[in-house]
């Protein structure tokens, strides 16, 4: 039984990571420009295909194709923020985030013409070296999917609060016509945001990619658990989305114990409605006031 | 306008006359050629025109004219291109249904159209089972599929444990809970029954939860890549049971498990490695044929309607003149049709009588998968 729940932990444990990586990149996103971007799932899927691709077809290592992800996700992003979100940075709120969803249906159906609808399995040698922690046995490739995300949050956790740029990003998020006054740069800001943004959507997908199945949807599922987490957190903290990450990838892995599988995605919603009744704000509403 | 009604009747009469006493026949096949299915629709078309092949050397005193038109497995297509070999094309005996949507809207148009319908692969048990005379299915249905998956395992394999888990949708309820009440009438415990979503990826969570029940198979009817992601992710956690599929698997699922797939058995209409004589005269001839290529379940499906929709034709007098009533007749009074998928006989609802040599069993014995005595 204590192996069983250990099992479960460490699953909750890796899912966790990877809605909280991914969640990250909305929220940021979010806290800067208050835009739900719908198309967040596709750059996580555009980043496993980018990895699977660099891997199976150009033979690079997992590494270098995790890399080539990340660089080619953030790419995509900016690309994405120029072309379809910029010019309706003064038009009203609902407009980018209707420019999101065409923007993600658009990059669906890109993938299945480009890359068919066909699933494919993204193999790399970790997957079936298996690894024994104690009394419980998991693939290698998940430890550094959880290893790869728990570092990236403390990164991103140092980036937004130490340096520079993250000053200005908080600047931005805080007033952009104030910070534009006090001499930063707020497209660049902007830009950079969802450099960032975009390419932890794109190394989630390439982590994760080989543990599930590629497929140009498999974006949808994810971003549903990401928009709640981000609401659960509270809109546009840091700290609010990593707890609720762990809390929803937890819960959903000793969900099986009382659910049944196939209802186990209903669990995100539940927490979600949960926390609203209750803290109607998110669990860290730091900054409820800069967002209305 | 009752000049042109008249002009239209004539025509049409002329049409039907030249139709009807010309040399050639014309059978229609609606399959899925694009989209998702059309991997499924391809291999079936492959069989079928090596039958129509073979039997238009033969002189029978008519020759058949294959027409083919694309469902893209949906019900909207489906219908269309029913329409249009009907029609359009005129065709007296049609083939066709690979994902059930798709063929019970195209069963709908034949039926009024009064044109003797073979369904070579849909499973859906309702397609035969709403009083329509002119259905033909030569596979066995997803109740009789489930049943046998159990007989085997229970009978055959002498199983006393499994765990099922299976796709949360019409299909997939529809063999779960046929199969868990078949195997439990039988003796054999069901552990758990863990349904799970079409976009189901990730089967660590269940594994975790199958794994302290020990069973003796894992019975998972589901498509390739989510099977061969559930045995990998077994063997991750250290499980030793064998998965357990039916109909949906093919090469690929052994492939892309590997050793994880070692001890996987599943049963299904056709496999390259039958020991039947007539699945290996098949065998032979398809290899010829396309360049040592390998058939399996799907093209057995499209060579065995073929076959069947010409047996048919022969029978009921096509060389003179061919009658879709004739034709419908001749399919309803079809008795131990031999098969390259084992004998056709139809019951008063125009579905295939399941008898064990519909189904062969097949084991990944160490990563080489072959037929079962």
């Amino acid at each position: 039984m204590t192996e069983y729940l250990l099992t479960l932990l460490m699953s909750g444990l890796v899912t966790g990571s990877v809605y909280t990586v991914t969640a990250l990149g909305l929220t940021m996103v979010y806290g800067i420009l208050n835009l739900m971007n719908f198309a967040h799932g596709e750059t996580y899927m555009a980043g496993a295909y980018f990895g699977y691709f660099l891997l199976a077809i150009f033979g690079v290592s997992y590494p270098i194709a995790v890399l080539g992800a990340i660089l080619g996700a953030a790419l995509l992003g900016v690309v994405l923020e120029m072309v379809a979100f910029r010019p309706l940075r003064n038009a009203p709120q609902l407009s980018p985030l209707i420019a999101s969803l065409g923007v993600s249906i658009f990059l669906q159906n890109l993938a299945m013409l480009l890359w068919s609808p066909t699933p494919r399995m993204f193999q790399t040698p970790y997957v079936d070296q298996i690894v024994q922690i104690g009394v419980i046995s998991m693939s290698m490739q998940r430890v550094i999917v959880f290893i790869v995300c728990v570092v990236l949050i403390v990164a991103l956790y140092l980036v937004v609060q130490r340096t520079s740029l993250g000053k200005s990003m908080r600047a931005v998020a805080l007033d952009a016509e104030a910070a534009a006054l006090m001499g930063i740069d707020s497209r660049m800001v902007i830009l950079a945001t969802f450099a960032i943004g975009s390419a932890l959507a794109g190394v989630a997908g390439a982590l994760v990619g080989p543990i599930l199945i590629l497929s140009p949807f498999m974006g949808v599922p994810i971003i549903l658990k990401a928009f709640a987490v981000v609401i659960m957190g509270g809109f546009g903290s840091i700290q609010g989305t990593v707890l609720a990450g762990f809390v929803l990838g937890i819960t959903e892995s000793f969900g099986v114990l009382v659910i049944p599988t196939a209802y186990i995605d209903t669990i995100a919603f539940v927490l979600l409605i949960a926390t609203l009744l209750v803290r109607p704000t998110g669990l860290f509403a730091e900054r409820v006031e800069e967002n209305v | 306008m009752k000049h042109v009604l008249a002009l239209v009747g004539f025509f049409a009469a002329v049409c039907t006359a030249t139709t009807a006493s010309a040399a050639e026949v014309k059978v229609g096949y609606l399959l899925p050629l694009t989209g998702g299915g059309a991997e499924y629709g391809q291999r079936q078309l492959k069989g079928a025109n090596l039958a129509i092949e073979e039997f238009n050397k033969q002189n029978a005193g008519f020759t058949i004219k294959l027409i083919t038109s694309d469902t893209k497995c949906t019900p909207v297509e489906g219908a269309n291109a029913a329409e249009r070999l009907v029609e359009r094309d005129g065709v007296d005996v049609m083939i066709g249904g690979s994902c059930s949507p798709e063929a019970i809207a195209a069963l709908r148009v034949t039926q009024k159209a009064k044109v003797p319908h073979i369904v070579p692969a849909a499973a859906a048990t309702s397609i035969t089972e709403e009083g329509n005379q002119f259905v033909f299915r030569i596979v066995p249905n997803t109740k009789q599929i489930a049943e046998n998956l159990a007989d085997t395992l229970a009978d055959r394999i002498k199983v006393k444990r499994v765990a099922t888990v299976f796709l949360n949708d019409d299909f997939g309820i529809d063999l779960n809970t046929n199969f868990v009440k078949r195997i439990e009438t039988k003796g054999v415990k069901v552990l758990a029954q863990e349904g799970i979503e079409r976009t189901t990826m990730d089967f660590f969570s269940t594994v975790a939860k199958l794994k302290p029940l020990a069973p003796e198979y894992v019975v998972a009817p589901l498509f390739n890549k989510p099977a061969a992601q559930l045995a990998r992710t077994m063997r991750e956690q250290g499980m030793t049971a064998p998965v357990s599929d039916t109909i949906m698997l093919t090469d690929e699922f052994h492939q892309l498990a590997g050793p994880a797939a070692f001890g996987t058995i599943q049963t299904t209409f056709f496999h390259p490695t039958v020991k039947t004589e007539i699945g290996r005269s098949f065998v032979d001839r398809f290899k010829a044929k396309y360049a040592g290529e390998l058939p399996g379940n799907f093209e057995a499906e499209g060579y065995d309607a073929a076959t069947l929709a010409i047996d048919a034709l022969k029978r009921s007098g096509a060389d003179k003149a061919v009658s879709r009533e004739k034709v419908t007749a001749a399919l309803r009074g079809t008795r131990d049709f031999p098969g390259v998928m084992g004998p056709i006989t139809f019951d008063e609802k125009g579905q295939v009588v399941a008898v064990a040599s519909k189904f062969v069993l097949i084991r990944n014995n160490q990563g080489k998968v072959e037929a079962m005595d």
